[in-house]
């Protein structure tokens, strides 16, 4: 009998398999440290120590925050093959759940957090039971279903809209005190939410690596028919998969919500193209990759400011990304795969 | 089971129709209107070319394009109020006088989005509207005089007020009761010049949101204050849809400025405020803003006090001979009591296209088109809102009028621009924004 032990050594030996060892590996990798050293010593002797460190701390911030939101996604595209263009909408939903929780209960931001994360986590399953199940059941093709996602995106957005009026809407949180060391200073409540998001990070990839799920899931993302003739419940680990990524996803929206101070109905949406890139830039569909690449388009974007106009720093990232995909098309992380 | 799924589609189903139709509410009511002016539209064109200068007869469809939803649905007040309030106004006037012209207005969300506005304006157009008021954003005015204005030659009375509006090419469908943000930027000059005693050898931080009016306002004040003799650092503009604006925050603290100018809207204000307090390096007192912040009574919501109080601002404002009249009749009109900004240029827009239109004696566009700057400016005999019907009666008798309206005189250059403007100081004290007693008038 196959158990998930056995479908994990099968999938490393498949994976050396796919990924066809190249030989120039390891000095592509050399040039690669060696440009990443040679722009941090650039921009240092650019920006000064102080004014380098500053923007790396910003561009963490920010990093950290795109790499949780962008989890959910890249799991989604890895069990199911399916481009949500809905995913910015659980985190605004997430948000809102929290906002609305907190207003009408009183309650302190991070308990409200927790009901946002349940809310948001129903919904993904909803979605899975109601929607995507049903359609891909009577023989829905990708197209359709991504298609399908950019109509959801839009109901969710003006439903939202609709409910909770398009104006901003202040989180609640401390948005002006401040903790400086060695003159580097980051607001009291953006190093809070990074340090809640790097817990996160480290306990959902625990998980993912650990717990007989996490293994199913990351079965299923590498080879789907593979992993069912296994014995693996397709059925069910997939609904398990938009569950988990809807409840990550809805308290990312918090966090992304609490450190940005102001929520709009919009907020999703600004962010989705970001969200994308960091899960491309990390191979789509390995969760570990868009960890990374969220944090690497951050940091990119905010080590560009100080050289270029800060206004094309979304630019900025587009263009890190498209750079590394010419070398490594399927990604930091990603393996090439037989079937897309 | 089969039965089971098949139900939850349908619930989904009427979910999402639902949602949708509650999204969609406001223009459920247009979509009649719609259709009776498409009729109306018909009858009015083969009216036209029978009737007599003298006595025109026909029906008048005014599309308007409100920021119903987006950026800019935050700062406006009951946007479609001021068209309404100016057709029920000429209505009343038209059939005193006896003249049988009908003007109806019909909405439309812009969304604060520039194709958003030009989807708006076309389905305006395609409901029988042959003049379109607003709209209200500097991006979505861009955007319809180049795909709609010009394209398809309807003329378009818009409030977007981007300095770079005025240099556009082919604008000649395109007109603005609002004045352009050129002229702000000089009132902004002149508050910013009396705060520190001379502009030679001051130095301002300059930064705004990266579009048409973040841009416009904030390059228009820079060069302004070059040419005065004074230094400027920046301008930083940035993309308004961030999430963090530290490194942005850094750099307008950066190099300790005399004073800060910062074009934006309360979104995303909030965040770049937060982070220019975050850098300890930020006083709002030195802080001067356009009138994107500070038409709001009190501080908007997720501002921190500490990035907005303190502050000063210019912000258009409606000194026109009609304004008293204007301000009755606002009250009197079902709606919000208290008048937004720039309510007074769609309601001075839509006078100008109704009188553009009997001065036309029709509703073709290219017959408005022509009229329109000849019934805002001199010369001609004045007339306010308050003596409409003997404007009409004029104006039937083949004479040049000069209208006067509510938001100022309404006069308009060779472009379709307001040639000068009345600004008001504004101050935020504590949390509310207070106009100061003072006017400035530019140029």
């Amino acid at each position: 009998m196959l158990t998930v032990e056995t479908i994990a050594r099968y999938r490393g030996r498949l994976v050396l398999a796919q990924e066809g060892r190249v030989p120039g590996a390891p000095r592509a990798g050399l040039i690669m440290g060696g440009a990443v050293v040679a722009v941090v010593m650039g921009l240092t002797l650019h920006a000064g120590v102080q004014g380098f460190a500053q923007s790396t701390i910003n561009g963490l911030v920010s990093g950290v925050l795109i790499a949780l939101a962008a989890i959910g996604l890249t799991l989604i595209f890895g069990v199911m093959r399916l481009v949500n263009f809905a995913h910015g909408e659980l985190l605004t939903i997430g948000a809102y759940v929290a906002l609305a929780t907190k207003s009408w209960f009183g309650l302190p931001l991070l308990a409200a957090g927790v009901v946002a994360m349940i809310t948001v986590g129903v919904v993904g399953g909803l979605l899975e039971v109601g929607l995507w199940r049903p359609l891909r059941r009577k023989g829905a093709g990708l197209p359709q279903l991504l298609i399908m996602s950019l109509g959801l995106a839009f109901v969710l957005q003006y439903s939202l809209e609709f409910i909770a009026s398009p104006r901003p809407r202040a989180m609640g949180a401390n948005m002006t005190s401040t903790v400086a060391v060695a003159g580097i200073r980051v607001g009291t409540t953006q190093l809070l939410v990074v340090g809640v998001s790097a817990l996160l990070l480290v306990a959902f990839g625990a998980a993912l690596k650990l717990s007989p799920t996490g293994k199913r899931m990351r079965a299923l993302a590498d080879n789907f028919a593979l992993a069912e003739t296994t014995g693996i419940d397709a059925g069910r680990v997939v609904l398990w998969t938009w569950v988990v990524a809807g409840a990550l996803t809805g308290l990312a929206g918090v966090l992304y919500g609490a450190a940005a101070g102001v929520v709009t109905p919009t907020m999703g949406a600004d962010i989705l193209l970001s969200l994308f890139a960091a899960v491309i830039l990390g191979g789509l569909g390995n969760a570990y990759g868009a960890v990374a690449g969220g944090i690497l388009i951050g940091i990119t974007q905010e080590w560009s400011t100080l050289v270029i106009d800060s206004r094309w720093k979304l630019a900025v990232g587009f263009g890190v990304l498209a750079v590394t995909l010419i070398f490594r098309p399927h990604g930091l992380f990603g393996v090439r795969r037989r079937t897309f | 089971m089969f039965l089971i799924r098949s139900y939850f589609v349908l619930v989904l189903g009427l979910l999402l129709i639902l949602a949708l139709a509650a999204g969609c509410g406001g223009s459920s009511s247009t979509a009649t209107t719609a259709a009776a002016t498409a009729d109306s539209a018909e009858t009015g064109a083969t009216s036209t070319p029978t009737s007599t200068p003298s006595a025109p007869s026909f029906s008048l469809n005014i599309g308007d394009l409100a920021p119903l939803t987006g950026p800019l649905a935050g700062i406006v007040v009951d946007p479609v109020k001021g068209p309404d309030v100016a057709v029920d106004f000429a209505n009343q006037a038209l059939q005193a006088a006896n003249i049988s012209v009908k003007v109806t207005v019909e909405h439309a969300d812009s969304q604060g989005a520039a194709q958003a506005a030009v989807s708006a304006a076309r389905k305006l157009i395609s409901g029988g509207a042959t003049v379109l008021i607003g709209p209200w954003g500097s991006a979505e005015t861009i955007a319809v005089n180049e795909a709609v204005a010009s394209a398809q030659k309807v003329p378009v009375i818009a409030i977007g007020s981007s300095p770079d509006i005025s240099t556009l090419p082919n604008r000649s469908f395109l007109f603005r009761t609002s004045p352009a943000d050129a002229l702000q930027s000089l009132a902004l000059v002149k508050i910013v010049e009396t705060r520190l005693g001379g502009v030679t050898g001051k130095t301002v931080s300059v930064a705004g949101r990266n579009d048409a009016y973040g841009s416009g306002v904030a390059n228009a004040f820079a060069d302004a204050w070059k040419a005065g003799g004074g230094n400027v650092l920046g301008p930083v503009l940035y993309d308004p849809a961030q999430a963090s604006y530290d490194s942005e925050a850094a750099k307008i603290v950066e190099g300790n400025p005399d004073a800060f100018v910062i074009a934006d809207f309360p979104d995303p204000y909030a965040k770049v405020g937060a982070a220019l307090v975050r850098t300890g390096k930020f006083d709002a007192t030195k802080l001067f803003v356009p009138d994107g912040l500070v038409t709001m009574p009190t501080i908007p919501e997720g501002v921190p006090t500490e990035a907005l109080s303190g502050a000063a601002g210019t912000s258009s404002i409606a000194d026109g001979p009609s304004l008293q009249a204007y301000k009755t009749a606002w009250e009197a009109a079902p709606g919000s009591q208290a008048d937004g900004p720039f309510s007074a240029h769609t309601f001075d827009g839509t006078m100008v296209a109704i009188l553009a239109a009997v001065a036309a004696g029709s509703n073709d566009p290219a017959a408005i088109q022509a009229n329109i700057i000849k019934v805002a400016s001199p010369p001609g005999k004045q007339f306010t809102v308050d003596e409409l019907g003997d404007a009409f009666k004029a104006l039937l008798a083949g004479e040049d009028i000069d209208y006067q309206g509510a938001s100022g005189t309404c006069d308009m250059d060779q472009t379709g621009d307001i040639q000068s403007a009345v600004f008001a100081e504004y101050k935020w004290v504590g949390n509310t924004s207070t106009a100061q007693p003072n006017r400035i008038s530019v140029p």
